[in-house]
Order: structure tokens, then sequence, then C-alpha cells
């Protein structure tokens, strides 16, 4: 019987999940971290500022927030302390050889790769390979891919093609067949983008990697020979990137610079530029809670008065209501400033978009965000924090071995 | 005759719903896919904490802990969908020999297949077969109607027979 077989295979695996004897006292830091912004009212939460990814539970985030109201921009002194999923994913899967550091592309920092090894259910060792990335907001997270059979094969290990929105340059990367000299992206119209393949001292395979446009259609990935000559090929399907398949409601929000935003049944935020998608913020509700969470009791609960991003040529988010205008200040002295508009659903906050496209990487600095009522006050403000690279400057293996891509 | 602690008739404390639920809600977001199933329920439990005060009644708790572990779950997998991260599998089964290694690869099997459920159907199998909710309860954690429930569950069962069928096929 299916159910039955059903039972007791989740059983199996829910009982390998164990927990950390410090999960108490992570808890308690969360919750007095969230108690203390809510009474700063104008915290330093770069999680909620991500460039590519929305959201409070998306990234990983430790340590605490600089909150003090400072009459200037933010300075590098402020400091954020985030999760070092390198660290803790060596400290899991630990690597065999050396790690592979991949220079990250718009939505990521950088990314770092190393091969670990596994045992499946048969007891059987299986050869995995491993990546950690930082995203420009901060966080980081990390996974690992177990070696499909067969044995020998290479294989799709990961990338940023799977997030949302789709960056504008993708990088993909997997481990390469033993011979691989070459790699390249093929397209379903048979545009052929070539990566690299890198050799890490130690490892016990090499790494290909490909970077494309992310309007890139890519379905396989081809490994070759020096001289050419085909190995395999690794067939690619993307997931269909879709932000929600809830049913919009009410009506669409139309802001400036020709940004639109539409919420969907599942306290889905979903911001286009005409029909590109350039944002998602999912607000969560819960049906057993009295009153379903809002816009306005998302940032409460956040503890932030404002959520935003800077991405594809834009800064938009949404604010506590009430506020009329909105400024985004970089320490250098640049600054964009935007009228807000309430949100056409009821939500309890105002929404907001202005072009914007800094050059560079804003969350390197760090960046002030002000509100300001319809009298010129000032609200509320928000800092983010100059991020800091986890990895950059890490000893690692790869260029020398280098083999070039074609 | 003793009294029994005035908080034990009451609403339990935060810590008390902590130490009976916590596992649970790690093993739920790992069963439902997440990466770091760990800082989704701490995570859960931070939002529980805050909104302790406004919860409808002493049981809401936990029906809110699981819905706040699906949808950061949902949402973490929407977004950071890192190809094929690696899940803890189940540990090789007690005693050994053939039947042990078959039921040990059925099992493998099935969880690939549950793996490769659409979210919404994954998350109804698991909140039917591992947590043994009801329709109404699937669909307060989901936030759907429990005829979408039905329809999820129904789908996944179906999918899943597929799948183990063409494992069998294959042997």
């Amino acid at each position: 019987m299916i159910d039955d077989d059903l039972r007791a295979a989740l059983d199996a695996r829910a009982s390998t999940y164990t927990t950390s004897p410090l999960a108490w006292a992570e808890v308690q830091r969360r919750t007095r971290g969230a108690r203390r912004r809510r009474l700063a009212g104008l915290a330093a939460v770069p999680l909620a500022a991500g460039a590519a990814l929305a959201g409070l539970p998306l990234v990983l985030g430790t340590g605490g927030a600089n909150t003090a109201a400072t009459a200037t921009p933010p300075t590098p002194a402020a400091t954020f302390t985030y999760h070092d999923a390198y660290q803790a994913g060596t400290a899991q899967n630990p690597p065999i050889g050396e790690s592979l550091h991949l220079t990250g592309e718009g939505t990521a920092r950088t990314t770092m790769l190393w091969f670990s090894r596994t045992k499946d259910q048969a007891g059987d060792t299986r050869l995995q390979l491993c990546s950690a990335t930082q995203l420009p907001s901060g966080g980081s997270t990390a996974g690992c891919a177990d070696q499909p059979p067969p044995d020998g094969a290479g294989w799709y290990a990961g990338g940023t093609d799977s997030m949302l929105p789709r960056p504008a340059i993708v990088v993909m990367y997997g481990a390469a067949m033993n011979g691989t000299a070459k790699v390249a992206a093929i397209t379903d119209g048979g545009k052929r983008y070539p990566g690299r393949i890198d050799q890490p001292p130690g490892a016990p395979r090499a790494i290909w990697s490909v970077r494309h446009p992310g309007a890139a259609r890519v379905t396989a990935i081809e490994l070759s020979d020096r001289n050419g000559k085909r190995l395999q090929r690794i067939i690619h399907l993307p997931d269909p990137l879709t932000a929600t398949d809830a049913a919009p409601v009410g009506p669409v929000a139309r802001l400036d610079g020709g940004v639109t935003a539409r919420l969907h049944q599942d306290q889905s935020l979903v911001w286009w530029n005409g029909r590109k998608l350039i944002g998602l913020d999912v607000i969560s509700s819960s049906p057993v809670v009295n009153a379903g969470e809002t816009m306005a009791e998302a940032l409460d609960g956040s503890g932030t008065p404002v959520q935003d991003r800077i991405a594809e040529g834009y800064w938009f988010g949404f604010a506590r209501a009430g506020t009329a205008r909105v400024t985004l200040t970089l320490p250098d002295g640049r600054s964009v400033s935007a009228e807000t508009a309430a949100d056409p659903w009821k939500q309890g906050a105002v929404l907001f978009s202005a072009p914007f496209d800094p050059d560079g990487d804003v969350y390197a600095a760090g960046f002030r965000v002000t509100g300001h009522a319809a009298d010129g006050r000032e609200l509320w403000r928000q800092d983010t924090p100059p991020v800091k690279p986890l990895w950059d400057g890490k000893p690692t293996a790869s260029p020398a071995a280098s083999s070039g891509g074609g | 005759m003793t009294q029994a602690p005035s908080r034990a008739r009451g609403r339990p404390t935060f810590a008390e719903t902590f130490a009976a639920h916590y596992p649970a809600m790690v093993r739920l977001a790992g069963l439902l896919g997440a990466d770091d199933p760990e800082d989704i329920a701490q995570e859960a439990f931070a939002r529980l904490h805050a909104r302790m005060n406004r919860l409808r009644d002493d049981d809401a708790a936990l029906p809110y802990l699981r819905s706040i572990v699906c949808n950061l779950t949902r949402n973490r997998l929407r977004h950071l969908r890192l190809a094929r991260l690696r899940r803890p599998e189940p540990p090789p089964p007690a005693g050994s020999g053939e039947q042990a290694y078959l039921v040990a690869e059925r099992h493998r099997a099935l969880l690939a297949a549950v793996d490769r459920l659409p979210r919404r159907q994954r998350e109804a199998v698991v909140l039917r077969y591992w947590l043994d909710l009801s329709e109404r309860e699937i669909a307060d954690a989901m936030g759907v109607t429990p005829g979408a429930v039905k329809s999820h569950a129904s789908r996944a069962v179906t999918a899943l027979g597929r799948a183990l069928k063409e494992t069998d096929d294959d042997r």
C-alpha cells in the first residue's frame, strides 16, 4: 500500500533530522533582536533590502544589527555579521581537495565550490559537489548536489539560473567528467556560450562553469575533450520561473518609471517593468492568526519601516503608511527620491519606485533610506550597513589549473 | 488536595511550546525540502513569539507554527532553488539482507518521487501522511481550501504511484 509506504518512508527520513543544542538560545536571540528593532523603529535590516531576493526568511543572517540613528549617511564603521554558509557547509561536508572560488555576477557575490563525499541509504559512498553563495545583501546559503548515475559522468550542480527574478547574467556550474577540457551552454536555438574548466588541487574532479545572458534559454550543457569531441551532454531543463500561481487581487498599482505591482491571493507582491518580472515580496499570511498579515503587519513584524530593493535599473518597494516621500542616500552623497502612492489593496502601506542604476555594488558601501511626511518631516530612517564579502581573499585553487573554455 | 500550577491550566508558555514542538518543526521543514530546516524552525518560533498574544486561542500555536514553516520553506525554495540540494537520506534500515535492501530501495524511490512533486502536492503529502492532519488542518497550514488540499493530495498520490510503478518496471 502506498499509504503505508509513504508513512514509513517519511518517518524514516524525519528521524534523520537532528536539532542543535543551541536552538533555544538562537530563537531567544532572534526574538530579542525583533523586540529591539521594534523599539528602535529604524533598524538596519539588510535582509529586507536584498537586490534579488525578497523576504526575511530567504537568506541566513546572524549577528546584531546596527540600529544607531545618525545624521550622516552610513559609514563603513557600521557592521553586520552574517552567517557564513561556507564555514557551516564545509564543517558538515568536509572538502576533498581545495575549494574553487567563482566570481559572482549580479545577484551573487561569490560562490565557493568544493567536492565532498556522502553515504546514500544503501551505505554506498557518493561524490557530491557542494556550493556556498553569498548574496549582495550579505546573507549566504549552501547546499550539495549528489553525483547522479552513471559513475564517471558529469552533472549540473547549481547556479543562479534558478533565482527569481532571473539575473541579467546567469552563472551555472557542475562537476566535469574525466577528460573534460571544454564546456559550453547550449540554448534551445543552438547558440553556444563557452565556459571554463577548473581543476582544484586535490579535488577528485574538475569543475565546469558557464555564464550566459539570463534571457537565454539554455537546455543543455556540453562537455568535450581537448579536441572538441563531445563527451557528454547534460540535459538542463530550467524550471519555469513563475512568481506565484495564485490569482491577482484588486487593481494593478502603476508607479513612476513604468514599474507596476500586483498583489496576489497568496500575498505575493510581484513587481514588473513592462512584461519583465523585476521583484517579488512574499508577505506571509496565516489563516490561524485572527488578522491576516498585511503589508503593514509585515513591516511591523520585521521591525522595519520599509522593504525595498535595487534591481533592473530601479529602486522600489513599500513603506509605512503616512510616508509621502522616500529617499535613498549613498555614502558618497548620491541620492534618489520617490513620491509614494497608497497601496490600492488597503494593506496599510505605500508603494514607491524610481529609476536608479548606480554603478557598482551599493551594498558594499551601505546606504540609508529615509521616509518623510507630506510636510517634509522625517518620519523614519533605515540604515543598511556595508556588506563585507565573506570569502573574498580566501586562498583558492583554480586559476592556475584552468584549461579554458570553448 | 493539591492544586496544579495555574500556568498548567492556561496557555503554555513560549518555552514549553518550543520544547514540545521544535523537533517536529525541524522535521517538517526538512520533509518539505528545506535546505536548512533548523533555520526555518527557529524563524518560525521567533515569529510565533512575536504573535503569541494575537493567536485566537490556546490551541492555535501549533497550527500557526505549521503554517509558518510551510510558508518559509515554500518561500525559500521558490527563491533559492539551488538545484538538487542534498537532503539527508534516511539511515540504512535495521537488519540486513535482500528484503531490508528492497525496503530501503523502495523508500528511496518513494522519497525521490516525493522530492519531485510540485511544492503544493509535496506539502499536502507530508502534512497528511507524516503528520496525519485532517483536510481542514492541512488547509490551514497551506493557506488553501480543503477542496484544494483534496485535489493536491489526490494528484500527488497518483503521481507517486506512477513513479513507483516505473521504478518497479525498471527492476
